[in-house]
């Protein structure tokens, strides 16, 4: 076989689009079966049902963990927990008190929070399964333990958003998103959220 | 399939709950040590960040927290370790000031004094944790 290496240059590209044509008709076959965009706001109606989760929150500085037990409308597609978090070792905090005076602390951190979350599942794939973004909103309040000392300056009420993607299969849904979490310092503000919440009901099958 | 699933649960639930309950003790390890006499006070250790022979830490020494328990004492040191005989079952806490630079450091610790009581051989055993108020500086470790 003769190989004209002119010629062998100029059918490359034509034979990569040609492949890449024949992909994309066989995927789009494919997304045709499984998957289909659907409108994120349309709702089945009220469909509340019990519901679980266990999330970990974490940053390069911290890690905090998080149950919590409440409602899941799989129709309208919004949860409503109240969840329990906390810091599970005692962390040593530095605290500037005043110009140049620094307090170190060690803490323990408790949370206690009404979350609320709303999904926007925009993409139905396999057996009724879901994917797209929440928004969600922890109404929480911050206790903390400091050894040593009767008073907690960092004790309060918090409004922590956040956002970010979810993939819902049948009881299950896992999410990883991003909690705004401003505790002014530097330690505590930002963090990666890992969820893993279950829905108790019946399927049809 | 679905009641098999909730007392699955059920019985982990319980399993559980069974393993983390305290059930009266009936063993006898001849070979463990054991205190039959309650201690009235024991000794606490203080632990700081040594310093050189220029720097002193100001350290106080407290009855309850620092911020509404007794000062029982105050006194500047440059030793890494200070020792106080303190009568058990109450809180003590204590603060070391140190100084770095122009910033003042201060750093705060506290802790229960508790005693234990368990059964070893049908005797009363007393046993006690750590008592150690840890105030080493955290920054000059990370440096």
């Amino acid at each position: 076989m003769i190989f004209n290496k002119e010629e062998g240059s100029k059918r490359k590209p034509a034979t990569f689009t040609f492949v890449l044509a024949l992909l994309s008709i066989a995927c789009s076959s494919v997304h045709a079966q499984s998957f289909f965009i659907r409108n994120p706001l349309e709702s089945m109606g009220a469909q509340p049902h019990l519901s679980i989760s266990g999330e970990v929150y974490a940053n390069t500085k911290d890690v905090l963990l998080d149950f919590g037990i409440g409602i899941d409308d799989v129709g309208y597609d919004y949860t409503a927990r109240l969840n329990f978090a906390f810091r599970p070792y005692t962390k040593t905090v530095l605290t500037e008190i005043e110009e140049k005076e620094w307090r170190q602390y060690f803490e323990r951190l408790y949370i206690i929070s009404l979350d609320l979350e709303k999904r926007f599942n925009f993409i139905l794939f396999g057996d009724n399964n879901r994917f797209g973004p929440y928004l969600a909103s922890k109404f929480g309040y911050f206790l903390s333990d400091y050894r040593g000392m009767s008073k907690h300056p960092n004790q309060g009420f918090k409004i922590i958003p956040a956002a970010g993607l979810g993939i819902q299969f049948d009881h299950s849904t896992f999410s990883l998103g991003y909690l705004f979490l401003n505790n002014g310092t530097d330690d505590l503000n930002g963090m990666l959220q890992f969820k893993y919440a279950f829905t108790f009901y019946k399927t049809n099958n | 399939m679905k009641k098999n699933s909730s007392l699955t649960v059920l019985f982990l639930v319980g399993l559980l709950l069974i393993a983390c309950s305290k059930f009266p003790s009936n063993s006898c390890d001849v070979n463990k040590p054991c205190y039959t006499l309650a201690p009235d006070s024991l000794f606490v250790e203080l632990q700081l960040t040594p310093q050189s022979d220029q720097d002193t830490i100001f350290v106080s020494f407290y009855e309850g927290n620092v911020d509404d328990g007794e000062l029982l004492t105050t006194f500047t040191t440059s030793f890494d370790r200070e020792y106080f005989y303190v009568p058990v079952r109450k809180r003590f806490s204590a603060s070391a000031r140190y100084k770095r630079g122009d910033n003042f450091y201060t750093a705060i610790d506290g802790q229960y004094i508790s005693v234990k009581s368990s059964t070893n051989c049908e005797q009363t055993c007393f046993d006690w944790d750590e008592r150690v108020l840890d105030l080493k500086l955290k920054i000059d470790e990370q440096e």
